[in-house]
């Protein structure tokens, strides 16, 4: 009866796994392979409360990792056992293929107590190198965000920056939640400007307009901070909203991005609106220039924009 | 009591077939789907959020981008004048299920129901309905008149409505957010604005942008937002307008709606809503806003 029990939680766990359009030959055959493997090696892992094994996986040290921190602050299961989906191929600026994407891949949160604040149905977003092997897995944000942005990038001739930028922000908010500390190293500039503002309160609340403090912070003060952060809490939650990308008209390589962040800890949240200026002169290593907080009751032309910093 | 138990275990047992059968039904929808997916003869998109009517929403966007992709592969589709896509949404199907709490909508159209045809001017949006595209060519061109710098032939002025720049209430702020002012959808902007002569292609696209604004709120969010993204210079109210015949003037009528946009011209503008040409003084009397693109 165990036996059964077990062939018959393992059958469970399998994920089948097929592109239906975007790529071909063999290629398509082993991402197709790749893939089923860790959604498979996943739900195994679920199954068993275990650590993923990525043996015979083709994926990304880096990937590994970044599924790992995720796991170790909350388990996922793959909802589907039998998907199809798409295939994105991401492109550079000159139009040559750098790598691809499958999208809508379904999964639930499997939190270990309460302190996870977060939706229980999430879908995320593997990326592959060109060569197929598994390079990224993130959580994605919402997919009305996704096709606003990509609607935009039709508007502007620049459809496939958008989807860098979409993933590295996307990356970025994964971060937070795997407290990913070496990819926030990674991804900010030597010389960022980290600007913090915060409302000072008035004796009477109808009073305009509010006035804000900022606080300005090099890269390694804010990283101590977030240090502390990622120590003291057992989980985080970001979500990211309301996510405009423009680019700066003078330097197409710099963009700025200004979103909406909801920050939720266990004892702790707050809502905010950030605004990033990405450096993609390197579209492999893009960085972040500049990257401040408002609250959200700073008057709308107060909010950061591309404008109010000199880019060398 | 026995009575009492059985009619426990009878609802027990309902209950437990009612899941069956809904679990099998979500079981079948998701094969279905899939199906699909793998049919080389449908193109198909899905999403899935918290309520349905999103859920469809989005996934029909998705779809139409798809359509667009598909379009663009297919050298005889492109080679056509026009390309007539069929009601996405009439000619589209749409399947739905729960996922967890969450809507999950797939939709999927026959690629057979897109075709190529000429002299046609009926392109599908992503609502469904059928815009007629009308060119904005010029109808002819300017002649040459002597004036004075300013552009105008009489004294006569233009309305300064600076006292109507007054900050947007909140309750504006928010409609323009949610309105999109400064990244609406272009997807009704006349086709033939990219060859209006003496627009490169982002003023064009920037022009398509201003023209899509229902208002003066609307058009100044959206020249502020151009020229956080250096695409628009300056601008300002007709008092404060450096040269008259180098700006570019959004017009006004007295509830504040959009009318047009003019563009430069020491005396014949082009008009860019009709394509035809006009001068500023028809507009005598009328609210405006001037503006330069950034070079």
């Amino acid at each position: 009866m165990a036996l059964l029990l077990s062939v018959g939680m393992h059958a469970q766990d399998e994920v089948a796994f097929e592109f239906s359009d975007g790529i071909d030959g063999p290629l398509k055959a082993r991402m197709e392979q790749n893939t089923a493997r860790l959604l498979t090696a996943v739900n195994r892992a679920e199954s068993g409360n275990k650590d993923i094994n990525y043996s015979g996986i083709d994926i990304d040290g880096l990937a590994s990792q970044s599924i790992g921190m995720m796991w170790n602050n909350v388990h996922f299961r793959v909802l589907d056992d039998d998907i199809v989906e798409h295939c994105l191929r991401i492109k550079s600026s000159s139009g040559t293929i750098i790598g691809y994407q499958v999208r809508n891949i379904a999964v639930e949160m499997k939190p270990f107590d309460d302190s996870y604040v977060g939706d229980r149905n999430q879908e995320i977003c593997i990326n592959y190198d060109r060569s197929g092997k598994i390079s990224d897995f993130n959580i994605t944000m919402g997919l009305q965000q996704y096709v606003k942005l990509m609607k935009e990038g039709e508007k502007l001739n620049d459809i496939d920056r958008r989807m860098q930028i979409l993933h590295w922000v996307e990356q970025f908010r994964n971060a937070y939640v795997q407290k990913d500390i070496n990819f926030m190293e990674n991804v900010f500039s030597d010389d960022a400007l980290i600007i913090t503002g915060k409302v000072v309160k008035r004796e009477h609340t109808d009073m305009k307009p509010i006035n804000v403090e900022y606080t300005t912070q090099g890269k390694q003060q804010y990283l101590a901070g977030l240090r502390r952060v990622f120590r003291n809490n057992s989980y985080i939650n970001v979500k990211f909203d309301d996510i405009e990308i423009i680019r700066h008209g003078a330097k197409p390589n710099y963009y700025g991005v200004t979103l909406k962040q909801g920050w939720f800890t266990k004892n702790y949240s707050d809502e905010g609106i950030v605004f990033i200026v990405w450096d993609f002169t390197d579209e492999l290593n893009p960085k972040i220039m500049v990257r401040t907080w408002q609250p959200m009751q700073v008057d709308e032309n107060d909010i950061f924009n591309l404008s109010n910093f000199k880019l060398n | 009591m026995n009575i009492s138990n059985n009619i426990k275990r009878l609802a027990v047992t309902a209950l437990l077939l009612l899941m069956g059968t809904a679990a099998m039904a979500q079981e079948t929808t998701s094969k279905q789907i899939n199906q699909i997916k793998r049919d080389p003869l449908y193109l198909y998109a899905e999403a899935t959020m918290d309520n349905e009517a999103d859920a469809q929403s989005v996934a029909y966007e998705l779809l139409l981008k798809q359509v667009e992709e598909y379009i663009a592969s297919k050298s005889n589709l492109t080679q056509a004048d026009n390309v007539l896509i069929k009601d996405v949404k009439s000619k589209g199907e749409s399947l739905s299920m729960m996922r967890g709490e969450m809507h999950r909508v797939f939709v999927y159209v026959k690629k057979s129901d897109i075709e190529g045809v000429t002299n046609t001017t009926l392109i599908n949006n992503s609502t469904g309905a059928t815009v007629t595209i009308s060119s904005v060519m010029p109808s002819k061109s300017p002649a040459e008149v002597e004036t004075d710098m300013n552009g105008m032939s009489d004294d006569g002025e233009y309305h300064v409505f600076e006292d109507e720049f007054q900050p947007e209430d909140e309750a504006t702020q928010r409609r323009l957010a949610n309105e999109g002012g400064a990244n609406q959808d272009l997807s009704a902007a006349p086709a033939e604005a990219t060859a209006v002569p003496g627009l490169s292609g982002w003023q064009q696209q920037a022009m398509g942008s201003l023209l899509q604004c229902a208002d003066v709120a609307a058009v100044r969010a959206r020249l502020n937002r151009l020229k956080a993204e250096y695409r628009v210079k300056r601008y300002g109210t007709a008092d404060k307008c450096p040269s008259v015949a180098d700006a570019y003037w959004a017009i006004f009528d007295r509830d504040g709606k959009l009318v047009t946009i003019l563009g430069t011209g020491a005396s014949q503008r082009v008009d860019y809503r009709t394509g035809q040409y006009t001068t500023l003084e028809q507009y005598k009397g009328m609210n405006a806003l001037w503006f330069n693109f950034a070079k």
